[in-house]
């Protein structure tokens, strides 16, 4: 796998090379190497413009499969563009680009400006959270995270190259993914997360890339929206909450085995342990709707999250922690509509949503 | 319009178009001097313009009951002249003529209709002018001609008037020059007052009178020949009248004006650049200059600018609501004359004319009747704008509604004014406007007549009354240009009137320390006392010192510091982005600390501290960036008191832990906050919590440390309290915990760190702002030492 950095920080750049190369499996190539320091802008054409045919020229020479960029490259003394810049080439090409911030620790503001900022932008680029990029540990963070974020952007293309009719279809991204994704049925699931992105996704202008486009801008989507907001497809801890069990009782080997044939297998699925939710739901049914009355966990006690066994909890997209109904703040308009699973905590975005209200 | 040509085209013969002339009657004259002119100094002055364009040094009036008599010594005219001028009406000459001919005067007389003002006067006009023959050099002509205006006026068409007119050699005692006879006076000629006119006429006719007079007056003299060279003009008066008994000698009355106190000089270019310079207490030096091209505020306030969208609201004169309040617009940028002005200001106050061998009071009232800001077109002041009681640019209007804002678009943009200053009517410049009676000046224009292929309308020029200019784009510029003048006047008098009350307040602390030094000595030599009373006085004594030293020390530099700090606002923009990094840095240092850790235990636990302080500033910072962004548009939101009270003493949280402070928050969560901006709220939360634990920090070690906050809402207010039980405010101290920058806590007294000293103050005006008030709890609840109470309405109307 090729990977291009854009970084303006010499020490933190020797670092990402080292992880990398350790690894075996990650090419990693500069901004110099790619001579983008010394790119000329002409007058009379509009920048973009430039950068676009300089940056698709290049990749046509060496071509790259990820590109991770810094989101501050105001070191570089205006010698390279704009982050905004590279990411809207890289949009245009079709090459997934993650993009990070360097800096301090995470705190619960930063984390809900996050969060916000994911749900506004996030059809431009993959965000690598703070803890994927622990720079004491890259080898064991950075590296492998991108190398299963590049299999989800892979297997996506792979998939899509292989119903490339469906970019024919008259399916719209939410057909189109659900397709991909062997459940067409979910289409009417994931419309719930279309409404505020669907103009990221021109699926009418078709040439020699297309396919490569789209695939990229499906990946970020699914990455971006429907697994980081739990709605049809549910990570582990949302999948507990779904349950109504503690994720510690979810965790429990015996829960776990119960509900591997819930697992989710699609694009991205070595970020996390992801479930379908509508699969929970018809083995829900199969045992009267709480797991409590599953054979097969008979004699563990079953931590609730509410103590009514039926009930349904939520998963706290800001603590990451599932909630009852009544710890549950009214959601704000940024967390997508098909997002059903997701909730903040009440007492969190009292403190924390006001400073964030536009 | 294609088919009607074509049409015409078809037309018989016989449909040729005829053609028809204007015909002008004789009584167009009457109506040019009795209609065009209204008063008789007016009228005066416009004979008197003429004599000045005929390069005159100057012009005899002689006035008395049967006749008025205008002579000058000008070049005269031949006959040639009098013909081709003076017996046409309203010539082009004149617009095409702008200098005079000799001395290269700016032409005053600029429309060729100042001789009818005669007709104004009196019936008969006898025109006498001797002037040198050109054809024969060294001899001169005189040429006599008489106006019956009665007898012209009744004539059908003024073709049909013929004047008889007596040519001869002038007799060599003859000298060049015009005589105006005026007989047959009007009823309005007879009524004048002769000590009045001759006033008024002083007033039109010298309009500099002391004060700086501009250079395009005489920009063309100096090209002119040295023998050349102007000699001046000036109007006397033969006759009996006796002098105002008002009046004072030319020398007494340029020392008074150069007694000013303030004085704004602008000169405006024909290049339209705008050069000011501010004296000050008689100063020769200016206090303060700059230059500024008027195009780039006037180009804002154009009619285009000015036209409100297809639905937005517009005000009375069809412009956008948001200009409502700013007289005399729209504007055009180009006035098309050059400008200058010298406005002098003499406030009534003590002191104002020391020094100048006059009375006082009597240079007060002198100042008061020739109080004026008159408008002069090339060197004749314009009566409209030239009577003490013109209030032309509203500035009695504006101090009788005691105005806050400036009113010219120009002294926002060079002199803007604070929001604390426009609240504060101690501070306000727009409160120090100067009276009308207070002000001496003139602004200086030099029209001409438009070219008649010019293509905007919008110049400056005379109405055909010649009392005033008239109401254009350009008229309006120059209003705001003249109100600019005086509104300088008003904030650099603000601004002196605020250094002087600093030099006083200090020269009264240095006072009241000698004459408490002097009283310690007294008392220590006074050998009546007994020792034990005599060291408790002096005990008393130096104490009150020590206070007094202390308050005029803080007084000096709490305006230094206030500013220093505010100039600091810009680092915080860097800090938040370089500090991001610097975070960053401590994070992979504490990382590699703790890869050696195995080694060393001592490093896991450096690492361990780096890792606690790298989170507790972490946080401050995301605190403080979206801080920024709240208080940059402070807009009233809605939100709930305890989760915001619960983010800003978490976010001290690490501070509290450190030196053991218990914060307990007492608040329903469902309450909600008042309706006020959300960076005020957290800033007066954070304020007064920090406040609570600086007082805290010096407290023994072994007793707890404990912070309460507690807020509820009753009725329309929101309350909050936060209560300490920290050192407590001395007794002594209570009022000045409001003065911005006091603080009992010196850099070394707090671990806290004093922070800016402007907690209190600052939070002070905030609540303020928003109708709420705060007090120091006379009683703190049980418990607890210190408590503070803010009260803030729940909706921004209620108070």
């Amino acid at each position: 796998m090729r990977v291009l950095m854009i970084e303006d920080e010499a020490d933190f750049i020797a670092k990402v090379v080292a992880a990398c190369g350790s690894s075996g499996k990650i090419t990693l190539a500069t901004a110099i190497d790619y001579g983008l320091y010394d790119m000329e802008i002409v007058e009379g054409t509009p920048v973009e413009e430039q950068l676009l045919a300089h940056l698709s020229a290049l990749l046509e020479r060496e071509p790259v499969d990820l590109v991770l960029l810094d989101t501050d490259l105001s070191r570089a003394q205006a010698r390279l563009r704009t982050q905004t810049e590279y990411r809207q080439a890289f949009q245009s090409i079709g090459v997934p680009v993650a993009r990070y911030r360097k800096g301090q620790s995470q705190t619960p503001l930063a984390k809900l400006d996050f969060l916000r900022r994911l749900s506004r932008d996030g059809a431009s680029a993959i965000y690598v959270a703070p803890e994927h990029r622990d720079e004491s540990a890259l080898a064991h963070t950075l590296v492998p995270w991108l190398l299963h974020v590049h299999d989800g952007f892979a297997e996506l293309t792979r998939r899509l190259e292989d119903k490339a009719a469906l970019l024919e279809a008259d399916e719209g991204p939410a057909g189109i993914l659900a397709a991909l994704l062997g459940r067409p049925a979910l289409k009417a699931d994931l419309l719930g997360y279309t409404s505020p992105n669907f103009f990221f996704f021109p699926m009418g202008e078709e040439d020699g890339s297309a396919v490569k486009r789209h695939a990229t801008q499906l990946g970020y989507w699914l990455h971006n929206y429907i697994l980081a907001f739990p709605g049809p497809i549910l990570n582990e801890v949302a999948a507990a909450a779904f349950l109504n069990l503690t994720p510690r009782c979810f965790r429990d080997p015996r829960v776990r085995q119960l509900l591997d044939s819930c697992k989710y297998d699609g694009p991205f699925n070595d970020l996390d342990a992801y479930y379908w939710k509508n699969d929970l739901g018809v083995f829900l049914d199969t045992i009267d709707g709480d797991l409590a009355n599953a054979k097969e966990l008979e004699g563990i006690d079953l931590e609730r999250i509410d103590d009514s066994p039926y009930a349904a909890a939520y998963y706290c997209v800001l603590t990451h922690e599932p909630i009852r109904r009544d710890q549950a703040a009214v959601s704000p308009d940024w967390i997508p509509s098909g997002a059903g699973v997701t909730r903040i905590k009440e007492s969190e975005f009292d403190e924390l949503g006001p400073m964030l209200r536009g | 319009m294609g088919e009607e040509i074509k049409q015409g085209a078809r037309e018989p013969e016989s449909a040729r178009p005829k053609h028809a002339t204007f015909s002008v009657s004789a009584a167009l004259f009457e109506e040019l001097g009795e209609r065009l002119v209204s008063k008789p100094e007016i009228a005066l002055a416009e004979l008197i313009k003429n004599a000045y364009d005929a390069d005159s040094p100057t012009c005899e009036l002689t006035l008395t009951d049967d006749e008025v008599i205008v002579a000058d010594r000008g070049h005269g005219m031949t006959e040639q002249e009098f013909l081709g001028s003076w017996m046409v009406v309203s010539t082009q000459k004149k617009s095409a003529q702008r200098f005079s001919r000799k001395f290269r005067r700016g032409m005053a007389g600029s429309k060729g209709v100042g001789r009818f003002s005669a007709r104004f006067l009196g019936s008969v006009v006898e025109l006498t002018t001797v002037a040198e023959d050109p054809s024969q050099p060294g001899m001169s002509t005189q040429l006599i001609a008489t106006f019956d205006w009665r007898q012209i006026a009744q004539q059908q068409t003024i073709g049909e008037v013929t004047i008889d007119y007596y040519l001869t050699p002038a007799q060599p005692t003859d000298t060049p020059g015009t005589t105006l006879r005026i007989t047959q006076l009007r009823d309005e000629a007879k009524a004048i007052s002769t000590a009045k006119v001759r006033s008024d006429i002083l007033r039109l006719t010298d309009p500099a009178a002391g004060l700086e007079e501009p250079a395009f007056a005489f920009k063309e003299a100096k090209i002119a020949r040295s023998s050349d060279r102007d000699p001046g003009f000036s109007v006397t008066f033969h006759d009996s009248a006796p002098a105002n008994a008002d009046e004072i000698t030319p020398n007494v009355a340029a020392a008074i004006l150069n007694a000013f106190v303030g004085r704004v000089r602008i000169e405006v270019t024909e290049l339209g650049l705008l050069k000011y310079d501010v004296f000050w207490n008689r100063g020769k030096s200016p206090i303060a200059t700059g230059a500024f091209p008027i195009s780039e505020v006037a180009s804002a306030y154009s009619p285009e600018e000015l036209k409100p969208g297809l639905n937005a609201e517009a005000d009375e004169r069809g412009l956008i609501k948001s200009v409502a309040q700013i007289p005399h617009l729209p504007l055009t940028d180009n006035l098309h004359s050059p400008v200058f002005i010298d406005i002098r200001f003499f406030p009534l106050r003590a002191g104002t004319f020391s020094n100048l061998g006059v009375n006082g009071k009597e240079a007060q009232k002198w100042v008061s009747r020739n109080a004026s800001l008159a408008i002069v077109d090339n060197s004749f002041a314009m009566p409209a704008y030239a009577d003490s009681d013109s209030d032309w640019l509203g500035i009695d209007a504006s101090k009788a509604r005691n105005k806050r804002d400036w009113l010219s678009v120009y002294t926002p943009t060079l002199f803007p004014m604070s929001p604390n200053a426009k609240k504060d009517p101690s501070l306000n410049p727009m409160l120090a406007l100067p009276r009308g009676t207070q002000l001496i000046g003139r602004i200086h224009i030099a029209t001409r007549k438009r070219p008649p292929d010019s293509a905007s309308d919008e110049w400056l020029q005379p109405n055909m009354d010649r009392e005033s200019l008239r109401d254009n784009g350009a008229f309006r510029l120059l209003w705001h240009i003249s109100r600019f003048a005086v509104e300088m006047l008003a904030h650099f008098d603000r601004s002196a009137r605020l250094e002087e009350e600093d030099r006083a307040n200090k020269e009264r602390d240095r006072q009241a320390h000698q004459a408490l030094a002097s009283a310690i000595e007294e008392v220590k030599s006074a050998p009546d006392i007994a020792p034990p009373h005599r060291e408790r006085i002096i005990g008393h004594l130096v104490e009150a010192q020590e206070r007094v030293q202390e308050a005029s020390a803080y007084a000096e530099s709490s305006r230094l510091s206030l500013e220093l700090m505010s100039m600091m606002g810009v680092m915080a923009g860097f800090m938040t982005h370089e500090f991001e990094k610097t975070l960053g840095n401590l994070k992979g240092a504490a990382a590699l600390l703790q890869n050696f850790a195995a080694a060393s235990p001592a490093l896991a636990e450096a690492a361990a501290t780096l890792n606690r302080n790298e989170e507790a500033l972490a946080n401050y910072l995301a605190y403080m960036r979206l801080f920024i962004s709240k208080a940059r548009d402070p807009h009233p939101q809605a939100f709930k008191a305890r989760g915001q009270v619960s983010l800003a003493t978490k976010t001290l949280g690490s501070l509290a832990l450190a030196y053991g402070i218990e914060i307990a928050i007492d608040i329903d969560p469902k309450l909600p906050g008042p309706l006020v901006p959300l960076a005020a709220y957290n800033g007066i939360v954070i304020n007064l919590v920090s406040n609570a634990m600086k007082a805290l920090v010096p407290k023994l070690s072994d007793q707890p440390r404990r912070i309460r906050v507690f807020a509820t809402n009753d009725g329309n207010r929101h309350i909050l309290v936060v209560a300490d039980n920290g050192i407590g405010v001395p007794e002594y101290l209570r009022k000045r915990i409001w003065d911005p920058l006091f603080t009992t806590t010196g850099e070394e007294d707090s671990p806290l760190g004093s922070g800016l000293g402007l907690g209190l103050s600052v939070v002070n005006q905030v609540v303020h702002r928003l109708n709420g008030r705060i007090d120091l709890v006379d009683k703190a609840p049980p418990g607890f030492i210190t408590a503070f109470r803010a009260s803030l309405p729940l909706q921004p109307s209620a108070r």
